[in-house]
C-alpha cells in the first residue's frame, strides 16, 4: 500500500513539474502580440495558424518608396512574388513550441533587405520581451535581435 | 523467391511503368470570412474541403499515383464596392507536418469582379493535401477598418500530374 501511495505522490509531483496541457498552451500563446525590433523600424504581428507561429509586418516606419509606391518585396528570390507588399509580409514562418526548452523553433525569419530565409529561434526573456535568433545552419553562427512587446498604455 | 520478390516488387513495377498524364479539369472552391477587420494587415483562413484522396478518386486512380498537383490559375472574386478598401492578396497554404508556402499574390488590387493571382513559380499542393490540418491562408491588407463580414470567394484551378492506371 505504501508503495502505491508514494508512487501516486511521485506521478502527482512530475504532472506538477511538467505542467498540465492548458499551461503548455498558456506559455506557448505568450508570443502572440505585436513586438517591435530593436531597430524600430516595423512592427511585427505574431499570430497562431494551425498549431504553429508566424509573424507579419503590420507597420513601417517608412511605408513607401523613394517614388513614394509601397515597399514590396523587390529581392524576393521568386520573381513572380516580388510584387507583394513588405506591409502585411510574413517574415515570421512555421514555428513551434517546444515545451522541454522553453522555446518557438524550428522557424524561419525572412530578411527582405537582401531576401534572404534564415532558420530562427525565439526565446522569451519576459513578457514583454523576446529574442530572436537568426542563423544559417547551426545556432552558433547567427544573430539575435530584442524584440519589444507592444503594450497599450494605461 | 523469385515468385515472391516478384509479387513484392510488382506494385512498384506497375506505378513505374505507367505512363504520366496530367488532369486540368480538378479545381478547389475557396470560401473566405472574417469580420470586424481593422486597416492594415488581417488574415482569413478556410480549412481544405478536399484531400489527395478525393483527387485520386475523381481521376478513378489510387493516392500512390499522384505525382504533383500544380496549381494552373487562382482566381479570386472581389465585390466592386470594397476594391477601394483592399490593397493586396496573399494566398499561401498549410498543413500539420508541412510549412508554410505562397501560392498566389495580387498587388495592387485594380478592379472588381474576378482577379487572377500572380502565382509562385513552383507550387506542389500533393504534401499538404496528403496531410492533416490543410489550410488555406489568405492575408489581405486593408485601406481602412471594415466590420461587417467581408466575404471572398474563389477557385484555384489544379494541374494534376499522375501516373495512368495500367
Amino acid at each position: 500500500m505504501k508503495k502505491y501511495l508514494s508512487l501516486f505522490f511521485l506521478s502527482c509531483f512530475i504532472g506538477l513539474l511538467a505542467g498540465s496541457p492548458v499551461q503548455e498552451k498558456e506559455k506557448a500563446d505568450k508570443l502572440v502580440g505585436v513586438w517591435q525590433p530593436s531597430d524600430g523600424r516595423s512592427y511585427i504581428k505574431i499570430d497562431k495558424i494551425g498549431n504553429k507561429f508566424y509573424g507579419r509586418v503590420v507597420w513601417l516606419l517608412e511605408p513607401n518608396d523613394e517614388n513614394g509606391k509601397p515597399r514590396v518585396d523587390k529581392n524576393n528570390p521568386d520573381e513572380a512574388l516580388r510584387s507583394t507588399p513588405l506591409k502585411g509580409y510574413r517574415v515570421l514562418k512555421d514555428f513551434a513550441y517546444d515545451e522541454e526548452e522553453g522555446i518557438w523553433k524550428d522557424g524561419t525569419i525572412y530578411d527582405p533587405k537582401n531576401g534572404t530565409t534564415y532558420n530562427c529561434k525565439i526565446e522569451l526573456v519576459n513578457d514583454n520581451k523576446i529574442e530572436v535568433r537568426g542563423f544559417v545552419g547551426t545556432a552558433m553562427f547567427g544573430r539575435t535581435d530584442v524584440w519589444t512587446r507592444l503594450v497599450k498604455k494605461k | 523467391m523469385r515468385k515472391r520478390l516478384f509479387l513484392l516488387l510488382a506494385p512498384f513495377l506497375l506505378v513505374a511503368c505507367g505512363d504520366t498524364a496530367t488532369d486540368t479539369s480538378q479545381f478547389v472552391q475557396l470560401d473566405l470570412r472574417g469580420d470586424m477587420l481593422f486597416a492594415g494587415a488581417n488574415t482569413l483562413q478556410m480549412p481544405a474541403s478536399i484531400d489527395a484522396r478525393n483527387l485520386a478518386e475523381a481521376l478513378s486512380i489510387s493516392v500512390e499515383n499522384l505525382k504533383k498537383v500544380g496549381v494552373k490559375k487562382a482566381v479570386l472574386s472581389v465585390d466592386p464596392s470594397k476594391v477601394k478598401n483592399l490593397e493586396s492578396f496573399l494566398l499561401q497554404v498549410v498543413s500539420n507536418e508541412q510549412d508554410l508556402i505562397t501560392i498566389g499574390t495580387l498587388s495592387p488590387i485594380k478592379s472588381g469582379g474576378s482577379v487572377e493571382l500572380q502565382l509562385a513559380e513552383e507550387v506542389d499542393l500533393l504534401p499538404f493535401l496528403k496531410d492533416e490540418g490543410c489550410t488555406w491562408v489568405l492575408d489581405l491588407n486593408l485601406a481602412e477598418d471594415h466590420m461587417d463580414e467581408m466575404q471572398i470567394d474563389g477557385n484555384l484551378y489544379l494541374q494534376i500530374e499522375y501516373i495512368e492506371k495500367n
